[in-house]
């Protein structure tokens, strides 16, 4: 069996990491919501549109993995989730009182290891860095060894292309 | 949830990590391997989840029971994934995925651990 696709990058980690945080998320927003809601209404709301946002990074990053498509959203929906990281995390230290009881984004996410306030900046890097970034290739240095590397994992002789 | 062994899976889940985190510096990751030592994760969670479902229809009650069934679906399903993703990559990334998905999973099972407690 060969490896029909080239080898990940970054992005495909980045998607794993939303994919990771849509689910410990929306199931903690919705176990909340579900058995206790009037306890923490705010935190709980929060917590939930935390949850859409990863969801929306997960396809919108995901879709810019697998096909180059839709950078600008992509970069605009990260920016937005960094703010709301900042905001909510700052609002949490300055006023504890706002949340009786803590969102995914609290002390900038502190209960999941900081990586909410992570993951936006290093999607941001990806999406920045990215040789795709506005739906077309930007030529840039080493582009010619990446693209003999995909044809290797391919098993597809490189004459036969330059040929056809 | 045999406590012993999740905490030997946790534990594995961290020394996963740490094995592909240094095959990503090194940018020499075998691939072969990280799917063996996932292979033999993920039968600790499969073992862990049985005793685990066994708990529950005796009767256990754990502390939130939605959060804890939620942690055992993540336990199981992320070690397939990442299986996937890596199969015929030596790459640095491929190595990077495994590092977060070992770490992932020795978090998620210590979660499920403290969701096992009765309230």
């Amino acid at each position: 069996m060969t490896r029909a696709r080239p080898p990940l990058g970054p992005g495909r980690l980045l998607v794993f990491g939303y994919g990771l945080f849509v689910v410990a998320t929306g199931s903690r927003a919705l176990v909340q919501l579900a058995t206790h809601p009037g306890r923490a209404p705010l935190a709980y709301g929060l917590s939930a549109a935390a949850a859409g946002i990863y969801l929306a990074g997960l396809v919108l990053l995901g879709r810019f993995e697998r096909h180059r498509r839709g950078w600008l959203t992509a970069r605009a929906l990260c920016l937005i989730e960094l703010a709301g990281v900042v905001a909510v995390g700052s609002v949490s230290l300055l006023w504890p009182s706002s949340f009786p009881e803590p969102t995914v984004w609290s002390a900038y996410g502190s209960g999941y290891g900081f990586v909410p306030v992570v993951l936006p900046l290093l999607a941001l890097w990806w999406l920045t860095t990215s040789e795709h970034r506005f739906g077309h290739a930007v030529p840039q240095k080493g582009d010619d060894e990446r693209v003999e590397r995909v044809r290797t994992f391919d098993r597809e002789p490189v004459t036969a292309r330059k040929d056809g | 949830v045999i406590e012993s062994l999740a905490a030997a899976s946790a534990l594995a889940g961290v020394g996963l990590a740490a094995w592909a985190a240094v095959a990503a510096i090194k940018g020499q990751f075998d691939w072969r391997r990280g799917l063996i030592l996932l292979g033999m994760l993920q039968i600790a969670l499969l073992v862990d989840a049985v005793a685990d479902v066994t708990g529950l229809v005796r009767g256990h009650h754990p502390n939130e029971l939605a959060t804890h069934l939620a942690y055992l679906i993540v336990s199981l399903v992320i070690g397939p994934i990442v299986a996937s993703q890596i199969f015929d990559d030596g790459g640095r990334w491929a190595a990077a995925l495994t590092a977060v998905a070992g770490l992932a999973v020795a978090v998620v099972v210590v979660r499920a651990q403290t969701t096992w407690r009765s309230a």
